[in-house]
């Protein structure tokens, strides 16, 4: 096990900031995502695994050995920043082959190395340019490269795509995954993009506040988050307050619901999620409807290229749906296994409440 | 508006105009301009012993003020830079700016009262001149490192060299010190500016025989006022020079 977090909790020097009780494996090979919006403690999380702070309490395992009481030198870890920080006096190849530099690796094989580690993030040739005249996804893959040709135990990424265009983002991510890939290398991926997470990550850790919310594959996080939180984090949803009625039923503003998540009982308050893609549209009345089926007009309409959004108004509410159609629809149904219950808002917490 | 720029400049310029057509001047007195054409006087200030001494005296004390500005000013602000708590910092900052908000005269008297006490008796030695050069001259380099370090975004760097395996002195070697480099130097020619044509402090802490270029130079305008210019304009060269290297530096820093 590459790196193992247990129960790590850490606060910056006279605040209350930092982050509390981190619990997180990542085996090798594998890329975690931690997630979250600015503030929730995922950089602190990758600052405490570089060694730049130390946890208040718990432990970092790296390969099986505490590394707390390391300095960032010697723990071996790669890392990318978010502004890459490349070296601007030295040249693209010195900047990679530096960690061989001090290393005490010869020059003849340190070039080598690196003008190999260059080819292989797609910069063959670029190694006597300046940092400085490469673009900004080229300057990205020197710092990656930079930060896996000394082969360290586990590679880090602070967002390191939030400086590149939309455009150049996707094709980044995929890259890094694949650099990563034929690494085989421990990854924990710190990103406030739940898209570029739920894209390539093996697993996804949801951070709010300082500590993680959820830990889990990205489309179990996306189809069944614990809380509201996660739930709006990794995507559009709808919200609705219920009380579970009958074992399959859940009364919610819009109407009874059925769904067929075990483990409520009738009486139970719950938060009702339903994602909005996950919608059947009718553009005739039908005659025998289908579960939660709910006859409206679509009041507001965003058309977003692939995609379209659109607020359907119902009875005094509104169910918010995404669609690739184009048409209006006279009627909406949410299909039972659409319906998630999640524990109610006064309740806080992951673990109080029986819900899953 | 066009006028009142040029006024201005012309006021700014005629005095060292005036130095340098006197210092060409074979005699001037009471006439706005001098008359005749001389390179006496420039010969004669080259040939004149306590202004030979003079100038080396100075430039020794600014070639001792540059080494020792690097040795105590280089650690010092990066000392300073990455103090962790802020409070740290600026108190460091604020110490370190005193010799600026301080006026030169309160200065010099302290250095009068400490040196010449029986247990420090180093008032009047070349060393002691050095020393307060130092003690003028390291807020200018102090500020321009920092702002320095501050832009280069050091700790970004330093924090990435040292995961990737640099101890302390590699990083201080290859990275701190390159980065700063253009700094450094753009900081050392402001400071030998300074130090070159430092008068007040120089004046009451040089002894007889340490008496730096400037403190010399006033004796001059007792004298015969082809040489006070002559003597002046040799000054002024010196500052122009230091100024045009200065600019130079920074902006080959700019731009490198």
């Amino acid at each position: 096990m590459p790196i193992r977090f247990e129960s790590v909790s850490f606060s910056y020097p006279g605040t209350q900031t930092g982050v509390r009780a981190i619990d997180l494996e990542v085996e090798d090979g594998e890329l975690v995502a931690l997630i979250g919006p600015s503030g929730s403690g995922k950089s602190t999380c990758l600052k405490l695994l570089a060694g730049f702070y130390r946890p208040d309490h718990g432990q970092i395992n790296v390969d099986g050995h505490v590394v707390d009481t390391l300095s960032p030198e010697r723990r071996r870890l790669g890392i990318v920043f978010q502004n890459y920080a490349l070296f601007p006096h030295m040249s693209t190849r010195d900047n990679v082959a530096y960690p061989l530099k001090v290393r005490g690796v010869t020059r003849a094989e340190r070039r080598l190395t690196a003008d190999a580690m260059l080819n292989r993030v797609g910069l063959s040739g670029l190694g006597d340019r300046a940092p400085r005249t490469l673009s900004g996804g080229q300057q990205q893959r020197v710092a990656l490269a930079r930060a896996l040709i000394f082969e360290p135990r586990a590679l880090l990424l602070d967002e390191p795509l939030s400086a590149l265009d939309a455009g150049l983002r996707v094709a980044m991510r995929d890259e890094i995954r694949r650099v990563q890939r034929e690494a085989g290398i421990a990854t924990i991926h710190v990103t406030h993009d739940q898209e570029e997470a739920l894209s390539i990550a093996d697993r996804v850790a949801v951070m709010s506040d300082g500590e993680i919310v959820q830990v889990g594959q990205p489309d179990e996080v996306y189809d069944r988050p614990k809380t509201r939180f996660v739930a709006r984090f990794v995507g559009q949803a709808n919200f609705w307050q219920g009380i579970v009625c009958q074992p399959n039923q859940v009364d919610t503003p819009i109407g009874r619901l059925s769904h067929n998540q075990e483990g409520v009982r009738p009486g139970d308050k719950v938060l009702v999620l339903v994602r909005p893609e996950r919608l059947d549209l009718f553009y005739e009345d039908r005659q025998i409807p289908p579960p939660n089926y709910f006859k409206g007009h679509v009041t507001q309409d965003r058309f977003l290229g692939s995609t379209r959004r659109f607020d359907f108004a119902v009875a005094s509410n509104v169910i918010r749906v995404e669609t690739r159609d184009r048409a209006a629809p006279c009627a909406v149904a949410i299909p039972p296994d659409a319906v998630r219950l999640l524990p109610p808002d006064d309740i806080s917490g992951i673990n109080k409440g029986d819900i899953s | 508006m066009r006028v009142v720029t040029g006024t201005y400049l012309l006021y700014l310029a005629a005095p060292m105009l005036l130095l340098f057509v006197g210092s060409f001047g074979a005699s001037w007195t009471g006439t706005l301009l001098p008359s005749g054409f001389t390179t006496d006087w420039y010969i004669e200030v080259f040939t004149d012993p306590s202004f030979r001494r003079a100038f080396e005296t100075s430039l020794i004390v600014v070639l001792w003020t540059c080494v020792l500005n690097t040795l105590i000013g280089l650690p010092l602000a990066y000392a300073i830079h990455t103090a962790a708590r802020s409070g740290v910092k600026s108190a460091a900052r604020l110490v370190s700016l005193m010799p600026i908000a301080v006026p030169e005269l309160v200065l010099a008297f302290g250095f009068i009262l400490v040196f010449s006490s029986d247990t420090l008796p180093f008032l009047g030695t070349t060393w002691l001149l050095v020393l307060a050069h130092v003690v003028l001259t390291l807020p200018y380099l102090l500020n321009v490192l920092l702002a320095d370090m501050a832009s280069l975004g050091l700790e970004d760097m330093e924090r990435v060299a040292a995961t990737l395996g640099a101890s302390f002195r590699n990083r201080f070697v290859d990275i701190v010190l390159p980065g700063l480099q253009h700094s450094l130097l753009s900081g050392l020619i402001t400071v030998a500016a300074i130090s070159i044509g430092e008068f007040q402090l120089s004046n009451l802490v040089a002894g007889f025989l340490s008496r730096t270029y400037p403190v010399v130079l006033l004796q001059a305008f007792y004298g015969a006022t082809g040489f006070a210019c002559a003597a002046t304009v040799i000054l002024l060269v010196l500052a122009i020079l230091e100024a045009a290297a200065g600019a130079l530096t920074a902006r080959a820093a700019r731009t490198g």
